[in-house]
């Protein structure tokens, strides 16, 4: 066996497991620099209308702090509320391969959703250092709302197939081969 | 008896006179003919024997059958004259023969066949020089007419006098564009380095997830593995 295909096939192996700290940070972080610009975007779309529209120069909206803070925090929550539980995927969870489903590895309902966003924005540091302690990789975040993050390389969104013993596989498209070929 | 054994002369690096360049232009020359000579005779080896059979047609003018009908009368008194020389040289042959037999006859022609031997062998060894120098020569000839013919050509004008218009205007380009899915190609080729690219940071970001996870439990004294298993219902 090659190292490529040993390298697959490993990755296949892990499909369905819960996923660690790596690479769910990378994810957050990868969904908090989308975050930021968007609202960059957004400040910048609102300069430029407010100077088209009115005789001031343009100029870089400079909202206060909590202004700002306010906006981000709503913007956080209610973009992973309805991506973890629309398809169960941020951007940036689709880009690293995770999914967020509940303990038993269920699609999550927006409020659950909600509620687990809103624990991760108001401790996220926190929150996130405990997948380093946790036995089952879960951030505080996750025991609050009983979910889990899963590898999931799968491209299309389908219901999650929970890991059951090889002898009564389900006939389910290989996402690891899928990808490959 | 004395054979003629041809002195290799010592190459003059000074410019060559006439008398040089005349000389080696004839040993060239003499060497490229052998050199034809023999790739002539490897064609005409190559070349099928045309099939017999062929019908002029009836319908054809007097005027049209001229070269023909040289052609033919050029091959028929070839064949005439072939079968003249055979049957002379056959019978010569044999008045040779009879002639050259008393001793005296061949004492008195064995100088006639010295001289023709030495001179076959002096032909023979120039020959063979000449063409090892044309083999050289002649690349060298050819690659300078070459650059010297392509220096002379104006490629801008011999472009511009092709009628791109006209080409373009005959070919069915939204046809060929229409029967190739360049959309599909180019999405499935960028598809699949994006999914490379993707899934080996994926790998790496499962390494790092078992390494720091192994790191911590070592840390915390730790000796059962985590539960990475999602429990079924």
């Amino acid at each position: 066996m090659t190292g490529r295909e040993s390298r697959r096939e490993r990755a296949r192996a892990m499909q369905g497991r819960r996923a660690g700290f790596a690479s769910r940070v990378v994810a957050a972080a990868i969904d908090i620099a989308i975050v930021l610009a968007v609202y960059e975007i957004s400040l910048l779309a609102y300069g430029l209308v407010r100077s088209l529209l009115t005789e001031k120069a343009f100029a870089m909206p400079t909202p206060s702090a909590w202004f700002s803070g306010t906006i981000l925090t709503l913007l956080i929550i209610v973009g992973l509320a309805i991506a973890w539980s629309g398809s169960g995927r941020t951007i940036g969870s689709t880009f690293i391969g995770l999914r967020v489903v509940t303990d038993r590895g269920e699609p999550l309902t927006f409020f659950r959703a909600a509620g687990r966003a809103l624990v991760l924005v108001v401790v996220p540091v926190f929150s996130m250092g405990w997948i380093l302690i946790s036995r089952k990789n879960a951030g505080l975040h996750d025991l609050a709302a009983h979910t889990t993050v899963i590898y999931d390389w799968h491209p299309r969104h389908e219901p999650f197939h929970p890991r059951v013993p090889p002898e009564a596989t389900p006939v389910v498209p290989d996402p690891v081969e899928s990808r490959q070929n | 008896m004395t054979v003629a054994q041809p002195v290799p002369e010592p190459v003059d690096p000074a410019v060559p006179g006439a008398a040089d360049v005349l000389r080696r232009g004839t040993q060239v020359g003499f060497g490229a003919i052998g050199l034809a000579g023999r790739a002539a005779g490897s064609l005409l080896a190559r070349v099928p024997t045309a099939r017999r059979g062929s019908v002029p047609d009836p319908a054809a003018p007097p005027a049209a059958l001229l070269p023909g009908a040289v052609a033919g009368m050029a091959i028929a008194v070839e064949r005439v004259v072939q079968i003249v020389v055979d049957e002379v040289m056959s019978r010569g042959v044999g008045v040779a023969r009879v002639v050259t037999r008393p001793r005296i006859v061949r004492w008195s022609l064995r100088p006639v066949e010295d001289t023709l031997w030495r001179f076959n062998e002096i032909a023979r060894r120039e020959q063979e020089r000449n063409q090892a120098e044309a083999a050289v020569f002649m690349p060298v000839l050819i690659q300078r007419v070459t650059e010297n013919v392509i220096a002379q050509i104006d490629f801008v004008r011999v472009v511009q006098q092709v009628p791109v218009d006209d080409i373009v205007a005959s070919l069915d380009i939204e046809g060929i564009v229409a029967r190739v899915d360049l959309v599909g190609i180019i999405r499935e080729s960028t598809a699949s380095v994006t999914s490379e690219a993707t899934d080996a940071l994926r790998e790496q970001g499962m390494n790092l997830d078992l390494f720091t996870a192994k790191i911590v439990d070592r840390l915390l004294l730790r000796k059962r593995p985590r539960q990475l298993d999602v429990e079924t219902q």
